[in-house]
């Protein structure tokens, strides 16, 4: 069976030959075990279409065969077609010898957006500056660098060969907090100040976004990726609240869910952090078929057990390893232990892919992740 | 129900307008503003921190509850200083090197204002050399280090190493936290505390400055 076979069963909630292991190792692994500087992978100006870059994604797919686990290619995306008359950002770098930074400007016939990012040695990139500053003025100006409809996409995931069957192909799409938060400038705390302050303007905003993400996604169905990821980091209850999760997220969710249902493709949902209240609704009231990471405390606030139990006969889970207070320390003993005992709770009846609660640190020991990836082959068998 | 009832309930609510005309109103019927201070507004906020912890309130709600906090002591604070009502303690808070994230810092130093104490905040990305100098300034009671990744955590050692060689150390706390910190971290670096989340944080300066205090 190859991974890919083996991940989509498992999202199916079958068994497959043995459990999949998937551990989160985005961004940061893959760049380490490069022995690049981070930055020269994420500005390597090739043509990608994702929210990495090609050799990022390559750094990626070699991570994945070095380890010998499960792959989940969340990098590429589809080209959009724009109009020749539509704004864009330009790229400005600026050298700082350990360190690039970006600036982005884009001229819209309402004013000029700029954002900056700055591109580390040995962290991920960091948005520094964010285009939407005056929240009315600046959103006029967005629009129209994103579109005011009749949004349209290649039918091609160009880069889908990379990854191979070396693991699933993932369409990912931003929730609404994750957008928001993507181009708002003042972080988390404007964000919610915004919805408390202005909430009939963030209805409009949300409202235009919903047309543009449902677009999207029946964009990407088309195009036939294994399944598609909802992307929530922001919607996490570390740092958002149900009520909000309610009146923003739900409705993309539920809405995007039964367009995957109906069209036959799998659909997938990120939160990690405290998420355990949402995976009930989840489940409950949506068509969403996977679940991840369900992260485990002292990140997060799900048991994995009585996750499987509320909910295994509606959720594949994909978790739920602790990457900064387990992962980064334990002995590869200890991670074997941790493993059988996530396989017997949650893994043998299938609907399970051994994975971690978020991204693994840089730093994490290899031994550690080649033992996840052994206890699945051989603990995790069907 | 009493006005410094009415203040720490719309402060809990979160309505900053009406927490500022209660405060208003409170010193205008003559309540001592260390009263107002403790009554009706530490008082709300050990409520909110109490939810906060048992996930009953969430970020959101604390931000709101925070932007009422700050219009009420704009009000309270000139008064609090003509009675010479003094704080319970100054913390210096920052995000260490090379780190950007500065959301538990924030709300780090929302609690803690709220619980009655002078917060000066730095920043993120400071390095060992600004955080001794911002010591050396400011004059902290304690020092609260923040990172939230596993690679600039290790600063957090290099600060308290650096405020031992300048012989700052036997003047000031030092406490630590963030997503990849743990007790068994701080305590390998030699910090006086770690706090798991914002609200624990209180506790444990309350706690480090022998601060009797209500308690969350």
């Amino acid at each position: 069976m190859t991974s890919r076979e083996r991940m989509m069963t498992a999202f199916r909630r079958g068994k497959a030959d043995h459990l999949p292991a998937c551990p989160d190792i985005s961004v940061m692994v893959p760049a380490k075990l490069t022995g690049r500087p981070f930055y020269e992978l994420f500005l390597d100006g090739r043509e990608h279409n994702g929210w990495t870059s090609a050799t990022y994604s390559e750094a990626y797919v070699e991570a994945v065969k070095y380890f010998g686990m499960d792959g989940w290619y969340i990098y590429g995306g589809l080209k959009e077609i724009r109009p020749p008359d539509a704004p864009e950002f330009v790229d400005h770098i600026i050298d700082e010898g350990d360190k690039k930074i970006v600036r982005r400007t884009c001229s819209t016939s309402r004013g000029e957006l700029t954002e900056e990012e700055i591109y580390f040695s040995d962290e991920p990139p960091w948005r520094s500056e964010k285009p939407i500053k005056n929240l009315k003025e600046d959103f006029e100006r967005f629009k129209l660098w994103m579109g005011l409809g009749n949004w349209q996409w290649e039918k091609e995931y160009k880069d889908r060969y990379r990854i191979g069957d070396y693991g699933v192909y993932v369409a990912m799409i931003p929730v609404f907090q994750d957008w928001w938060f993507h181009y708002r400038q003042g972080g988390f705390e404007q964000c919610f100040m915004d919805f408390v302050d202005e909430p009939a303007f963030m209805d409009e905003v949300h409202e235009f976004w919903m047309e543009w993400a449902l677009t999207y996604v029946r964009a990407m169905i088309a195009a036939r990726p294994d399944e598609i990821m909802l992307g929530g980091s922001s919607a996490s209850l570390s740092v958002s609240s149900p009520k909000i999760f309610r009146k923003y997220e739900l409705p993309f969710i539920k809405a995007a869910s039964k367009i995957c249902r109906d069209a036959g493709v799998i659909s997938h949902l990120h939160i990690c952090g405290r998420s355990w209240e949402l995976v009930q609704i989840v489940a409950e009231e949506t068509d969403v078929d996977v679940m991840e990471p369900m992260e485990e405390p002292p990140g997060g606030n799900v048991d994995l057990a009585e996750a499987k139990r509320r909910v295994g006969n509606k959720l594949c889970i994909k978790g739920n390893i602790n990457t900064f207070d387990f992962m980064l320390s334990a002995t590869p003993q200890q991670v074997e232990e941790k493993c059988k005992h996530l396989i017997d709770v949650a893994g043998r009846d299938g609907g399970f892919v051994l994975s971690t609660g978020d991204q693994c640190g840089r730093d994490t020991p290899h031994a550690n992740l080649f033992k996840m990836v052994e206890v699945a082959k051989t603990y995790g068998r069907y | 129900m009493d006005i410094l009832d009415e203040l720490s309930s719309n402060l809990q609510e979160g309505h900053a307008d009406r927490t500022k005309q209660l405060t208003e109103t409170a010193l205008a019927e003559g309540i001592p503003p260390h009263d107002v201070l403790e009554k009706g507004l530490i008082a709300g906020m050990n409520i909110v921190g109490a939810k906060f912890k048992n996930n009953e309130m969430f970020l959101p709600e604390v931000l709101t509850v925070a932007r009422a906090m700050k219009q009420a002591m704009d009000v309270l604070k000139p008064h609090l200083a003509a009675a010479k009502v003094r704080s319970r303690g100054r913390i210096l808070i920052g995000t260490v090197k090379g780190d950007m994230h500065d959301i538990g810092k924030n709300l780090v130093g929302i609690m803690l204002r709220g619980a009655g104490y002078d917060v000066v905040d730095v920043g993120t990305d400071i390095s060992t050399q600004k955080f001794v100098e911002a010591v050396e300034r400011e004059q902290p009671d304690v020092v609260g280090l923040s990172a939230l990744l596993t690679t600039t955590m290790l600063h957090m050692k290099h600060v308290i190493e650096a405020l031992d060689e300048r012989q700052l150390r036997p003047n000031v706390k030092v406490i630590v936290g963030g997503a990849p910190v743990s007790q068994r971290f701080a305590d390998e670096i030699k910090a006086d505390g770690y706090a798991r989340d914002a609200a624990s944080a209180v506790d444990l300066v309350r706690s480090l400055l022998r601060d009797d205090s209500a308690a969350t």
